[in-house]
């Protein structure tokens, strides 16, 4: 049922992203043009391919945006206004209802920040830069070693450091669409001001969030840079230890949020649902 | 199968301090209409909303075919909101694609063969429907599941004679005869012929419960006569121009004084 | 023929009445078979239930039998119709004697009224 619940919720944001998406990478490869060929940067004093890259900046912004406000309506108004009458009174559990929206939006944030980053990769890949990127990695290798007496960085520990960013990547994204879930839960409970009242438990639940985060990182010394000073245990554990143990512990803490985000809000929409 | 469709027992709604219902005991059996009246205010949609699982009781319980409203009790109740609840992008086409995909008891066909005959096309979108459209389109989206239970909430609220009967014609043509079909309504008159049996909801409470042919046989008169009896709420005023008999004796004050306005006047002409 | 519900007495009685007088009207003729209850009920109108509770009592009084596999059929007996016939046409006249007394005629006077209108 929730994979029924995401067809539908995919089909109704793609219909707003995919010329998004087309658009965004149609602009990079126009101004990839105008980057490279010497007589269209020039056309016209050069006005015309600083307009077409300040139109791919203002995309790349637009679509963030667009994402975030259609991520916050397609849960507001596909669930706590009128089109909530359909939805739940579907035969399907709350549950189910939550993260068929929440996973859908998912894959709408991934995809988007995959489109842009390709269009970056279209704008300015070129061999140079292919060159300075190894030349950086390399110099990231000594780095390392530099600091960690010796130790090298292993074979296989790119890609793993890859797959564990984007795990923790999509992680951070569903408890970030779960703190809004949550925060719009508690505002439609009011009879009044519901979107008001969502804001405000959006920044309590944050400022909470951030004192414990923050007394908790401090006590036990788990800051980036309390690790960066004491390298020592890098030793013990090894480079891939090191890996799996920083993004371990950040993909930990997204996990606990999503747990704290998302039990209140089945319980919120399931008893106390109080649609206009 | 239960033998009763829908059992409330002790049944409680508070909105905050507000009761919307205050303690509804309610057997509803199968294969019956029966129509929810009471004026506005009196709980009907709250009653439904409870019944389709849109809100929790504050006390007492729901069963309906023996089970508390959740998914099972979802996918045997077809509810038509008081309001439109489509999003507005999707066609008639994919309004049967997810009424297929959701509900196994959705007859498409016999959906589709309804919009035809409202010349109604299946790929227009919803946005560009007239209202009186959008709302025969939920109808029939509703009344084409072989449901156990349709909960309607004002169906006929605010709609023309003309497109009244078409709502009531499409209830009466499409319902599935071993389920039942209530449906909540102030204009009783328009739906008395329809109905088995009655409910009227006064204040939050069920204050009878009856078929509605035994009430025009024990009272004589028909079920609108007696729900303006019930509900008859006497009105003051500093002149009452056609006094009834009914309220002479016992309700008319023995001397009319007019209302102590004249200092609110004198207030409102100084500022 | 409008079929035609009044507020005062049962719907279910008054379907009766008004099957029973299309049935001697000859809309539905003798021997033949009668639409079915779903059909009767949104051709008036009303509930399906009541219908049926009108066309038992039909069969309870012979003009209607139930056949159980192809639906239900108006009697054949001629006699038995007309017998259902004078008793409408009986309580036609005791209302229209009732009405002209009301008036302040005599039934002799109502009577003397309607031979010279007819």
């Amino acid at each position: 049922m929730t994979g029924k619940l995401m067809k539908y919720e995919l089909r109704s944001m793609l219909r707003t992203f995919l010329p998004l998406w087309g658009a965004i990478l149609v602009v990079a490869l126009l101004n990839r043009c105008t980057l490279q060929i010497e007589s269209l940067r020039d056309w016209l004093g050069g006005v015309p391919a600083i307009l077409m890259m300040v139109l791919y900046v203002i995309a790349i912004i637009a679509i963030a945006i667009v994402a975030l406000v259609f991520m916050i309506q397609r849960f507001y108004n596909g669930m706590l206004k009128d089109e909530g009458y359909l939805m739940f009174t579907l035969p399907v559990k709350t549950s189910q209802l939550i993260w068929g929206k929440c996973l859908s939006a998912t894959i709408l944030t991934f995809v988007t920040s995959l489109i842009c980053l390709v269009s970056v990769m279209i704008l300015v890949v070129n061999n140079d830069l292919i060159h300075e990127m190894q030349e950086l990695f390399s110099s990231f290798n000594a780095t390392v070693m530099y600091y960690s007496n010796g130790l090298e960085i292993p074979a296989g520990f790119m890609p793993q450091a890859i797959l564990l960013m984007l795990v923790l990547g999509v992680a951070c994204i569903i408890a970030e669409i779960l703190h809004a879930y949550l925060a719009m839960a508690i505002g439609q409970l009011a009879g009044k001001h519901k979107a008001g009242i969502s804001i405000l438990a959006y920044i309590l639940i944050s400022m909470a969030l951030s004192t414990v985060t923050s007394s908790f990182m401090a006590s036990n010394g788990f800051g980036i840079g309390n690790l960066l000073e004491n390298v020592s245990w890098l030793e013990d554990v090894g480079m891939t230890g090191g890996l799996w143990l920083f993004f371990g512990f950040n993909i930990l803490v997204a996990v606990l949020q999503i747990v704290i985000f998302y039990f209140p809000t089945n319980a919120l929409l399931k008893n106390k649902l109080n649609l206009e | 199968m239960e033998e009763n469709l829908i059992v409330c027992t002790g049944l409680q709604k508070r909105f905050g301090n507000a009761a919307a219902l205050r303690k509804v005991d309610l057997t509803v059996g199968r294969g019956k209409i029966v129509g929810l009246l009471g004026p506005n205010g009196s709980g009907k949609t709250t009653l439904i909303k409870l019944l389709c699982g849109l809100l929790q009781p504050t006390a007492g319980e729901i069963r309906i075919d023996g089970q508390a409203p959740g998914p099972y009790t979802k996918s045997i109740v077809s509810y038509l909101p008081d309001r439109m609840y489509f999003a507005d992008w999707m066609t008639a086409n994919d309004l049967m694609d997810f009424f297929e995909d959701f509900y196994k008891d959705f007859r498409r066909q016999k959906a589709e063969a309804m919009c035809a005959a409202l010349g109604l096309q299946m790929n227009q979108r919803i946005k560009t429907m007239s209202k009186g459209t959008k709302e025969k389109l939920q109808l029939i989206l509703v009344m084409s599941r072989e449901a156990q239970l349709y909960l309607l909430d004002e169906p006929i609220a605010g709609v023309d004679p003309a497109a009244r009967d078409f709502i009531l014609d499409t209830i009466l043509g499409n319902y599935n005869e071993n389920g039942t079909v209530v449906i909540s309504t102030h204009l009783i008159s328009d739906v008395e012929k329809v109905l088995d049996e009655v409910i009227f909801l006064k204040k939050g409470e069920v204050v009878r419960q009856d078929t509605v042919d035994h009430i025009r046989e024990t009272e004589g008169k028909s079920v609108d006569a007696l729900f303006r009896e019930v509900f008859r709420t006497v009105p003051y005023g500093e002149y009452m121009p056609h006094p009834r008999e009914w309220d002479c004796a016992a309700h008319a004050p023995e001397k009319l004084e007019p209302p102590a306005r004249a200092e609110n006047q004198e207030g409102g002409d100084a500022q | 023929m409008e079929w035609k519900i009044l507020d005062n007495r049962p719907i279910w009685a008054q379907l009766q009445e008004q099957l029973t007088l299309r049935i001697i009207a000859g809309t539905y003729p003798l021997g033949s078979r009668l639409p079915s209850v779903r059909e009767l009920a949104a051709e008036a109108g009303v509930n399906p239930n009541t219908m049926q509770r009108a066309l038992s009592s039909l069969e309870g009084s012979g003009l209607v039998a139930a056949n159980r596999t192809a639906g239900r059929f108006v009697t054949e007996d001629r006699e038995r119709l007309d017998a259902i016939r004078m008793e409408f046409a009986r309580s036609r006249m005791e209302e229209y004697l009732a009405g002209m007394e009301t008036l302040g005629f005599t039934r002799d006077e109502a009577k003397q009224l309607l031979m010279e209108e007819a």
